[in-house]
């Protein structure tokens, strides 16, 4: 028996008691601070009145401190206290009774944190009581009951407020009173207890998880329960295998001394794998519990910093009731008050700050509330949190992410396919420009290209301008007006002041989303945006563009990016004053969830679908038949007269929600930003006269002008540096382009499969010299060269539309529409009634294939291999090109307007066989 | 000799009418009140609005599925594994935040750890709205 002593090891027992002394005083804390607690808080609207308390009672914040780190250091060191007795094989110095009750306790006690925990209120705790609950409820034969004794029946607090307060609380200080024998814990050990918990106390807050981070975890030691169930379809085994813990625990006392010492190893060793498994589930699980390393960071938890910090920002007093926002206080505007600006959707009381932009909205500590904080939210890298939350617009961020303004898809894949070898096959799937790699074809595109997609961050606030690039939802969504930039400039000047004082005007996040927001990427490629105003590109080096005193015409423009443009023609919409909007749709802008391979892909609306055909009318559905997407934005645009409207249905099958009906059946173009109407105009008669030009697409006529850059070169030099765009830093070797000259001429024209103006059958479009360059692909050093010639012409639509038509004469018989390039076309007479088309380019011709600079088929002749970037388009074969010149034959002579050739509109062959003897007609021998 | 008959101390019989007290009728009566508890349970009325988006969405405690072949469709936004709710779509699933389960838009399970499609509700045309009422108890 001594002996037997002697191997015992000795209770641990500090200064100030041993753990379960200082684990009774702890639980004595909690009980009295909770008493103490029991005044502010609310069981009936838990959340609300612990958020009250974090914003403006320090004093109720500090006894809610003490309550949850006695609670802490309780559960802890009741661990140790048994831990320790086991140690040293003192378990059967209690009754088998009391040995019972002391392993009811540990459960116990655990119980109470739990539902400590659930009685937060927050985004945790109601996701944990939703668990708890069923997994009682899941326990056979009892469950059901159990649960509704221990949880009630509404899923109110109040039932487990009192279980947690009373029920549970008043066993466990029963069974340590009968354990320990003591009613009020050691003095010493109280007073100890109680000074280091209210040093923690005063300086660690927990806090309240708002819901907007989407991670949800239970207290720190349900991580390792939360990992199990993740793995386990059947709850009611985890809950088998705790039950079996205990009984484990219990055993220990009942058995004899060498199994009691088998059994301490296995609760030793599930002990361990239990502390790892809480460890993993804090720092190694993220979203929707998937794998990967995570901070835990959110809201729910605790927060250093002195509770009694003072709060200069803040008002005094402070205001009664508190700002809400959703019905929830919020310490964000306790300081941002009376902010303007956000529009009524986005108003500060219906969405607050910190949904936006992080933070902690539940101290009016600044440093605290501004930790983790988002200045600019909306970048596509964190969209799906902010923008894209269920509440707000979590459809609609997913179709941006796949559309083609982030994926560049149409930019990589054309690229890809122009370095490629020749006859590589164009399109397939739509490939991303975050997936690009770091050298080649990739390493252009993230040198000269990946400035302008969607996901590219903004970084600093202000107005988006011309040198603007990304900023996810903001790029479009974001604008500034006078008093928005006033506050701005007001904030910077504070800010440099050394007072920051914060700004009062917020700018707008809506949608009013002006030409501007499209300019800084689409006055690049195509040049839509410019040519949309009517500017044209000069080529002039960039050192030029400050130089006063260079020779230029007198309109021009020098862009932030020193690219210096002149006017010609603009669009006639842009003259009318519409807006991209006024054209665009939502699904084609953000995209329609669908990842295409290019932007036309991505297009739902053409001219037809605005002006309808001769003696047509324009189809129309009732506003209650649009998708509810288009009810929301008509919704919020609230247009006077709308509702009196039908809606114009596209020839895609997408509702316009601007373009209307109106009562008494006349098309109108409503200005989305600023609902003015604008009557729409059939097209004219002549555009349905058939005869040949039924494959006429609009532009072809009605474009005006294209920019047009016949040749460049392209080459990787490996001495410079140059910025990546994606890894935003510079890196050695730079792809360098040489341009060649810049024209603003009539586009060339060729055919399109599938175009919107006939279907699924071959339309004449409109074409660009896209890439006539020489291409030198050398990459690495010591390579053998590698340089190829391209000649493709692209597909564009340059949005330089006019009312009036190009006229026959610029298609019939002008070289650069056939697509021979500049020059003179002649007709030379040979014989009587018969004469022969020449052409003489006015380019040079290239000695890689002996055609002109500018050229995309030789005259009267064709092409083989890859013509274009693209596979669904072609250049006119030598039939076509012979019908087209055949006409044009004629009007050498004869006025476009003239009767015969208005006749030979709709029946040319009918015109042609009564033509007189002095009439030439080309022999193409 | 006389065989002594077992007797009934007074203390003893209290003991036995205490211990049959506990053992039947205390239990029966909680377990009957609890039942007529939750019997007394009534469901509670969730409107689906007529506007509900195109493909999955979540919405006040429902997962809700459009399609223009379909239609709308709902289902309990309540994990199938331990009663977590679903507030998260990504692509074309929902999501449990607590431990990962998936469920395809027709209430199937695409990831554990649930077991069980979600379940199905009934809706019902609202006329006032347009939209649709679900009845969750």
């Amino acid at each position: 028996m001594s002996s037997d002593r002697a191997r015992r090891a000795r209770i641990v027992s500090t200064r100030f008691g041993t753990f379960g002394s200082l684990a009774t005083a702890s639980f004595v804390v909690a009980v009295v601070s909770g008493v103490l607690l029991a005044a502010p808080y609310d069981a009936g609207d838990a959340y609300n009145s612990l958020a009250a308390l974090l914003l403006a009672n320090p004093a109720g914040t500090f006894f809610r401190n003490l309550h949850y780190w006695a609670g802490q250091a309780c559960l802890v060191l009741t661990l140790l206290h048994t831990w320790d007795h086991l140690r040293a094989r003192t378990e059967r110095r209690v009754a088998v009774g009391v040995w019972l009750r002391l392993v009811a306790s540990v459960a116990l006690i655990t119980f109470i944190m739990l539902s400590g925990f659930l009685l937060r209120g927050d985004a945790d705790a109601q996701q944990a009581y939703r668990i708890l609950r069923e997994a009682t409820a899941q326990i056979p034969l009892v469950g059901p009951d159990l649960a509704l004794l221990v949880f009630g029946a509404t899923g109110a607090l109040s039932v487990i407020y009192v279980q947690h307060a009373a029920t549970a609380t008043i066993v466990v200080w029963l069974f340590v009173i009968e354990h320990s024998r003591r009613v009020w814990p050691r003095p010493d050990s109280l007073l100890a207890m109680l000074a280091a918990l209210v040093v923690v106390s005063l300086l660690a807050s927990p806090g309240l998880h708002d819901g907007l981070d989407p991670i949800v975890k239970g207290p720190w030691y349900f991580l390792g329960l939360q990992e199990i169930l993740h793995w386990t379809p059947w709850p009611n085994a985890v809950v088998a295998a705790m039950v079996a813990v205990l009984a484990l625990l219990f055993t220990v006392r009942v058995v004899g001394t060498p199994r009691a010492s088998i059994v301490k190893s296995l609760l030793v060793a599930v002990a361990i794998g239990y502390a790892g498994l809480c460890a993993t589930g804090a720092f190694m699980r993220g979203e929707n519990w998937a794998w990967g390393p995570t901070w835990p960071g959110a809201t729910g938890n605790p927060r250093l910093g002195w509770v009694f910090a003072s709060t200069p920002g803040a008002p005094t007093p402070l205001p009664s009731p508190l700002p809400t926002v959703m019905g929830r206080p919020d310490g964000c505007l306790v300081c941002h008050r009376g902010v303007t600006g956000l529009g009524n959707a986005h108003r500060p009381d219906a969405v607050g700050c910190a949904s936006c932009h992080g933070g902690d909205a539940l101290t009016l500590d600044k440093a605290r509330a501004h930790a983790g904080m988002d200045v600019i939210p909306g970048n596509l890298a964190t969209a799906r949190l902010q923008c894209g939350q269920s509440a707000c617009h979590a459809a609609i961020v997913p179709r941006v992410e796949r559309s083609v303004m982030a994926t560049m898809s149409g930019v990589v894949g054309v690229t890809r396919t122009v370095f490629a070898d020749d006859g590589a096959a164009a399109g397939g799937a739509a490939p991303h420009v975050a997936e690009l790699g770091h050298e080649g074809v990739d390493l252009h595109l993230r040198q000269a290209c990946a400035m302008c997609h969607l996901g590219r961050k903004k970084t600093e606030v202000g107005p988006n301008g011309e040198d603007s690039f990304g900023g996810g939802c903001n790029a479009c969504h974001l604008s500034y007006d006078p008093p928005a930039r006033a506050a701005l400039q007001a904030y910077a000047a504070s800010k440099e002041a050394g007072r920051a004082e914060p700004p009062t005007a917020h700018p707008a996040i809506g949608l009013d989303i002006g030409n501007g927001q499209c300019f800084s990427c689409h006055s690049r490629s195509g040049r839509i945006s410019t040519s949309y105003e009517g500017w044209h590109e000069m080529h002039e080096p960039p050192a030029d563009a400050s130089d006063p005193d260079r020779p230029r015409p007198s309109r021009y423009r020098v862009l932030a990016d020193t690219r210096v443009f002149e006017q010609v023609v603009p669009d006639i919409h842009h003259q009318r004053g519409l807006d991209c909007i006024d054209c665009h749709t939502a699904n084609e802008t953000m995209g329609d969830g669908t990842a295409h391979a290019s932007k036309s892909a991505q297009l739902r609306v053409g001219c037809e679908d605005c002006h309808a055909r001769p003696g047509a009318t324009l189809p129309a559905v009732a506003a209650t038949q649009l998708d509810p997407e288009s009810r929301r934005i008509l919704a919020l645009r609230d247009w006077p007269g709308v509702a009196r409207d039908r809606h114009v249905r596209a020839r895609s099958g997408e509702p316009l929600v601007n373009v209307v009906v109106d009562g008494t059946g006349r098309p109108q173009l409503i200005r989305k930003r600023t609902g003015e109407r604008r009557p729409l105009k059939a097209m004219a008669a002549v555009c349905a006269e058939g005869g040949g030009h039924e494959r006429l697409s609009c532009g072809s006529c009605h474009t005006a002008w294209a920019p047009r850059c016949p040749t460049c070169h392209t080459a990787f030099d490996r001495r410079i540096e140059r910025y990546d765009w994606l890894a935003e830093a510079y890196v050695q070797g730079s792809w360098e382009e040489e341009a060649g000259p810049f024209f603003a001429n009539p586009p060339t024209l060729g055919l399109r499969r599938g175009a919107a103006a006939t279907g699924s059958k071959e339309a004449i479009d409109t074409f660009v010299p896209g890439m006539i360059m020489t291409l030198d692909r050398t990459f690495r050093a010591g390579e053998p060269p590698d340089v190829v010639f391209r000649r493709l012409y692209a597909r564009i639509e340059p949005h330089t539309t006019r009312t009036e038509a190009r006229s026959c004469k610029s298609c019939h018989n002008d070289p650069e529409a056939l697509g021979y390039g500049r020059g003179q076309l002649r007709l030379e007479r040979v014989s009587p009634g018969v004469a022969r088309w020449t052409f003489v380019p006015a380019a040079p011709a290239l000695p890689q294939d002996g055609l002109p600079a500018d050229a995309w088929i030789p005259f009267l002749g064709t092409r083989t291999g890859r013509v274009s970037t693209r596979d669904d388009v072609r250049p006119f074969n030598v039939e076509e090109q012979r019908r087209i010149l055949t006409v044009g034959a004629c009007l050498t002579c004869h006025d476009e307007r003239s009767p015969p050739m208005q006749r030979a509109v709709r029946d040319f062959k009918t015109v042609v066989a009564a033509r007189r003897p002095a009439c030439l007609l080309p022999s193409w021998k | 000799m006389h065989a002594r008959t077992p007797q009934l101390s007074r203390r003893r019989a209290v003991r036995v009418a205490l211990a049959a007290l506990l053992t039947v009728p205390l239990p029966a009566a909680v377990v009957a009140m609890l039942h007529r508890l939750r019997e007394s349970q009534s469901p509670t009325i969730v409107p689906v609005p007529p506007d509900v988006p195109l493909g999955l969405s979540v919405m006040a405690g429902l997962v809700i599925h459009r399609s223009e072949r379909d239609g709308v469709r709902a289902f309990l936004g309540q994990c199938t594994h331990l009663g977590c709710r679903i507030e998260r779509v990504v692509g074309d699933e929902v999501v449990c935040p607590c431990h990962g389960s998936r469920f395809r838009s027709d209430g199937s399970v695409a990831a554990g750890p649930a077991a069980r499609a979600l379940k199905p509700l009934a809706l019902e045309p609202d006329r006032a709205t347009g939209g649709w009422v679900a009845r969750v108890l």
